[in-house]
């Protein structure tokens, strides 16, 4: 490079943070100087290279999650399933619902059973907008789940995001009589405010949360309201099933 | 019970360009298209392994036509994510180059892949080069870096997480981070003939 413009001028003309009068002097060099056009080139590839190695690594975790619990998942339907003709499976399922499917819902459903087909929170992978919601999503993202509680804990004043993640900590840990208020206040806030901060997500933990705490009527409540509303981005992880395994919890329980 | 509710193609890609919720973005990416694409490398003499190293590098394609707006949403993204695949796992078994596995009609039609995703595969190949330098930078490099440009982090933030004692001190620890890389850069053959592509192109 023959001028004096290093990286960090690039980068501030990049993001175009320099003055009009160095921006013009940049765009002058660039012309003249074919090293610090390449030097500019080499900039840019490289700030997507960064931006993209950031990404491949969200892929990969997200590849090994995936793979990890599809190979347990696997394992019921190509040992019983996969080998066996399709009029088989078929007699053998009318069979079932005919003989036992009553008993078999009964049985078999438990709020345990229920509260694993819920999805865990996870957390973005954007800071957030406090240092303490940042440091519990750190927590949370580890698993280290009672660490998240006791620092928020510790705190006078808590946001909202890291009221949510409090919530979610406590899911994780199954406390659902800790996570409800919690979003129940989050709730109420949204209603003060006009809002609808995470309502749709608040809306589905909260079913979970009833579940844990072994209050179906509730969660039976919360499950109708989202099953109403045909705009709910969670309406579609119900079906009719969930109510009647719900109806069936209230009855064994 | 669903585990969660389908966001439409069109939230992923907002979701991925705005980098808000992109782990379930991803996530969900690969909740509906892995069977599928592992499916077609099953089918055209792959492996389990090779499904999974294709599906891998066909994600980091299609979330880079996403960001540089290269994809947005004219096709579904099944579709789109398939013709990346198919196309790469082609290059891949041309490259083992072993008649006895090849597949002419597959080869066929992977010639028709749009130019898009055939300019999207090449400057991937690109980057993943210099992906594989920057892997290569050490540790507080690395993380400097990613918080930077990845998490948007500002200056601040990262000097107070990463424990630096000013935020000078840290601006320069960047400078020569980023210096560092395109040092090597510079020095790379594989990147030279890129470059000069990129700046005839300006001509």
């Amino acid at each position: 490079m023959k001028t004096n413009i290093d990286i960090s001028i690039l980068e501030d003309y990049l993001d175009q943070k320099l003055s009009s009068e160095k921006q013009k002097e940049v765009e002058t060099a660039l012309i003249q100087d074919s090293d610090l056009r390449k030097e500019l080139e080499i900039l840019k590839l490289n700030r997507e290279s960064i931006q993209l190695a950031g990404w491949k690594k969200l892929i990969e975790e997200t590849q090994s999650n995936y793979l990890s619990t599809r190979t347990t998942q696997k394992i019921y339907p190509d040992k019983y399933l996969g080998k066996n003709p399709w009029y088989l499976r078929i007699a053998a399922s009318i069979s079932i619902l005919l003989i036992g499917l009553a008993s078999f819902l009964y049985v078999n459903t438990s709020p345990e059973a229920l509260q694993k087909e819920f999805i865990s929170y996870q957390v973005p992978v954007m800071r957030g907008n406090s240092n303490l919601e940042n440091k519990m999503k750190e927590y949370y993202q580890n698993k280290e789940f009672q660490k998240a509680i006791q620092l928020a804990e510790e705190e006078a004043f808590i946001d909202r995001e890291s009221k949510f993640i409090l919530a979610m900590s406590y899911l994780e840990l199954n406390q659902g009589n800790e996570a409800s208020p919690i979003l129940l206040e989050l709730q109420e806030e949204n209603i003060e405010d006009g809002q609808s901060w995470f309502q749709e997500e608040i809306d589905y933990y909260l079913i979970k949360a009833y579940i844990v705490q072994g209050d179906f009527s509730k969660a039976k409540i919360q499950l109708e309201k989202i099953k109403s509303n045909p705009r709910h981005k969670y309406r579609r992880s119900f079906d009719r099933w969930d109510i009647v395994r719900i109806q069936l919890l209230e009855l064994k329980y | 019970m669903k585990l969660n509710r389908l966001f439409s193609d069109e939230e992923l890609i907002q979701m991925i360009r705005g980098k808000t919720m992109q782990s379930q973005a991803i996530n969900q990416l690969y909740e509906q298209h892995y069977g599928m694409l592992e499916q077609m490398i099953l089918q055209n003499s792959g492996s389990h392994d090779d499904a999974a190293d294709m599906i891998q590098e066909s994600m980091l394609v299609l979330v880079q036509m996403i960001i540089k707006d290269k994809f947005r949403g004219e096709s579904s993204i099944k579709s789109i994510l398939y013709s990346i695949a198919k196309n790469k796992w082609i290059t891949e078994i041309r490259k083992k180059s072993s008649s006895q596995i090849r597949n002419e009609k597959f080869h066929t039609d992977a010639e028709q892949s749009t130019p898009d995703i055939t300019e999207a595969i090449a400057k991937q190949e690109d980057l993943n080069y210099i992906i594989k330098l920057f892997d290569q930078l050490g540790e507080t490099c690395r993380k400097i870096l990613l918080l930077f440009y990845f998490e948007d982090y500002s200056m601040a933030e990262i000097c107070k997480r990463l424990e630096f004692s000013s935020e000078q001190v840290l601006r320069n620890k960047k400078y020569k981070c980023l210096k560092s890389l395109n040092e090597s850069v510079k020095a790379s053959p594989t990147i030279q003939s890129t470059l000069q592509k990129i700046l005839r192109n300006e001509d």
